[in-house]
């Protein structure tokens, strides 16, 4: 009965109410500024162009993965914590649509943080370094959206796994610990089993997250990977994540404290 | 007033694994009745509660509000409910405008009027636009009734509603939840431990122990429509006294004190004074025993008792 649109207006005032966002936010912008002043006047890195000081900036979305993280991991579990929950789904809107709101709140917030990366990153170069100099063409405009759209196809991903920890658990820390850790030491796990010749290891889901191998022509990490491989085991990892949220989140009994 | 039934359950049932927690509870509320829910602590109250308002699952059984089934038609049956489960906790780091705002949103058709309506019927006017994180808990309270009676339901439910509030909060709650009975026809369901309370509280209360209905108990009759009524004397010669007491009419003797079964009529109380009188043994004091509603529960949950 009550729209989806309300629930996910309810949602983004929840997260823009709390001091923390806003701490984010002005990390983000700060980060962006502080990369441009350091490769302008502490390295001397030769930027001419604002376009080259943006692809540099696309290493920034780490940040934007471990804020999204953080926010994903405690949206459904805070409600538990705090327990709003006994006051949240005693109302004429199902536990399925609550969550599907909270989901979208969630992308939503990972659109704004990396439309404001993109902005700012260009704004900083503008400034810093202006327009004067050439540019290599794989550092164009288009390659540099290619770029946040790679990097955005993992965030999506970390942040899901987040919240389906958090609704699982209904717990913040677990979910936004358990979530960056497995994001950071990844890498180090696929490469040991890799060294360990395990085959299984093509289906494991951070060796699938970076597709960026398939479109610029290098080599897959494993032999047998493709990109309609990758995508695949990611959207089916995907839909395990959210049915696992769904599941737990609408037929668990919520008792006790 | 009228005389339907707002909330009905019907063989409500809840088992975790092979435990039943509530076991085939059936009654029915009607509207602009108090009706309370009450139990020694983990009979099962709060979880009847839970399930309906649709915070944990009915394993079987039925609850239907205004006709509508709280495990078939979630969404309409909620239309009509408002509740405050246990304390009411909002969002800290949020206004209690805000607060309001965002319950408000989850339900049709509540508008900016209503919201300030509801402000001022709950008194917090001057705090509204302060952090919720700043009230105290009588304020808290204030605004947990503010955001179950937002949407004008036609069932309050409250899960131990004074845990924690001052003797004042109490009071102020009860008279509340009185004054919404009155004028605006709403069925309230209360759940307590606290007999004292609900006896001022309520209209009627179901007593249930270990998931079950033991009874239900109405406070509207009149004590005087019973046959017998129960007297204390105290006497000076116990011993001399209870041989003028026919066998079957005394219930106790406490030292000095005999509780006497006896018609209900002043002259019953008089004839046995005058016989004591006679005798010589001295009165000192004559009182009726009337049975508070903690009297009547331990009556009723007595011998039941797993210990």
């Amino acid at each position: 009965m009550s729209s989806l649109v309300r629930l996910v207006q309810n949602e983004q005032m929840k997260i823009y109410s709390r001091f923390r966002t806003w701490v984010m936010l002005a990390i983000v912008v700060l980060s962006v500024i502080s990369a441009g002043v350091l490769s302008r006047f502490v390295i001397g890195m030769g930027i001419s162009h604002t376009l080259p000081f943006m692809y540099l900036a696309t290493s920034l979305t780490s940040i934007v993965t471990i804020f999204t993280v953080i926010i994903a991991g405690d949206i459904v579990a805070s409600e538990f914590t705090w327990g709003t929950i006994k006051l949240l789904l005693i109302r004429p809107a199902s536990r399925g649509k609550i969550l599907c709101a909270k989901y979208i709140s969630v992308l939503l917030f990972i659109l704004t943080l990396t439309v404001m990366l993109l902005i700012i990153s260009y704004f900083t170069g503008l400034l810093i370094f202006g327009v004067g100099g050439a540019v290599s063409p794989d550092m164009s405009f288009p390659a540099i959206l290619k770029t946040y759209g790679l990097k955005l196809v993992q965030i999506v991903m970390t942040a899901t796994l987040a919240f389906m920890i958090s609704a699982a658990f209904r717990s913040s820390s677990l979910a936004i610990g358990l979530s960056i850790f497995l994001m950071l030491s990844s890498n180090t796990i696929v490469l040991v089993l890799m060294s360990l010749k395990k085959t299984w290891v093509k289906y494991f889901l951070f060796a699938n997250t970076d597709l960026s191998p398939y479109l610029s022509g290098g080599k897959p990490l494993l032999p047998g990977m493709s990109l309609g491989f990758s995508v695949t085991v990611l959207v089916a990892y995907w839909i395990l994540f959210y049915a696992v949220s769904w599941l737990l989140f609408t037929k668990r009994d919520v008792a006790g404290n | 007033m009228n005389d339907t039934a707002v909330v009905r359950l019907e063989g409500l049932t809840k088992k975790i694994g092979s435990k039943t927690i509530v076991d085939g509870l059936s009654f029915e509320v009607k509207s602009g009745e108090v009706f309370g829910f009450l139990g020694p602590n983990g009979a099962g109250k709060t979880t009847t509660i839970r399930m309906m308002v649709g915070l944990i699952s009915i394993t079987d059984g039925e609850v239907t509000i205004q006709g509508c089934s709280v495990k078939r038609h979630f969404e309409q049956a909620m239309v009509h409910v408002g509740a405050i489960v246990e304390n009411p906790e909002f969002y800290g780091f949020m206004s209690g405008y805000q607060n309001l705002q965002h319950f408000a949103r989850m339900m049709p058709s509540v508008e900016k009027d209503r919201i300030d309506e509801v402000v001022k019927l709950v008194r917090l006017e001057a705090r509204i636009h302060d952090k919720v994180k700043t009230y105290s808990l009588g304020m808290r309270q204030r605004l947990g009734v503010a955001q179950a009676i937002l949407h004008r339901p036609s069932v309050l439910v409250l899960d131990e509603p004074t845990n924690g509030l001052d003797p004042e909060g109490i009071r102020e709650l009860r008279d509340y939840l009185r004054q919404l009975s009155r004028e605006e026809g709403i069925a309230v369901i209360v759940s307590s431990h606290l007999l004292s309370e609900m006896e001022l509280m309520c209209d009627r209360v179901a007593i249930i122990q270990n998931g079950r209905l033991l009874d239900v108990r109405s406070f509207k009759e009149a004590p005087a429509e019973t046959e017998w009524t129960e007297v204390c004397f105290e006497v000076g010669e116990a011993d001399r006294a209870r041989e003028l007491i026919e066998e079957d009419a005394l219930i106790r003797a406490e030292g000095a004190e005999l509780v006497v079964r006896l018609h209900n009529r002043r002259d019953a109380i008089a004839a046995l004074n005058a016989r004591f009188v006679q005798e010589g043994i001295p009165v000192y004091g004559i009182r009726a025993v009337t049975k508070t509603l903690e009297d009547q529960f331990l009556e009723v949950t007595r011998g039941n008792r797993i210990v």
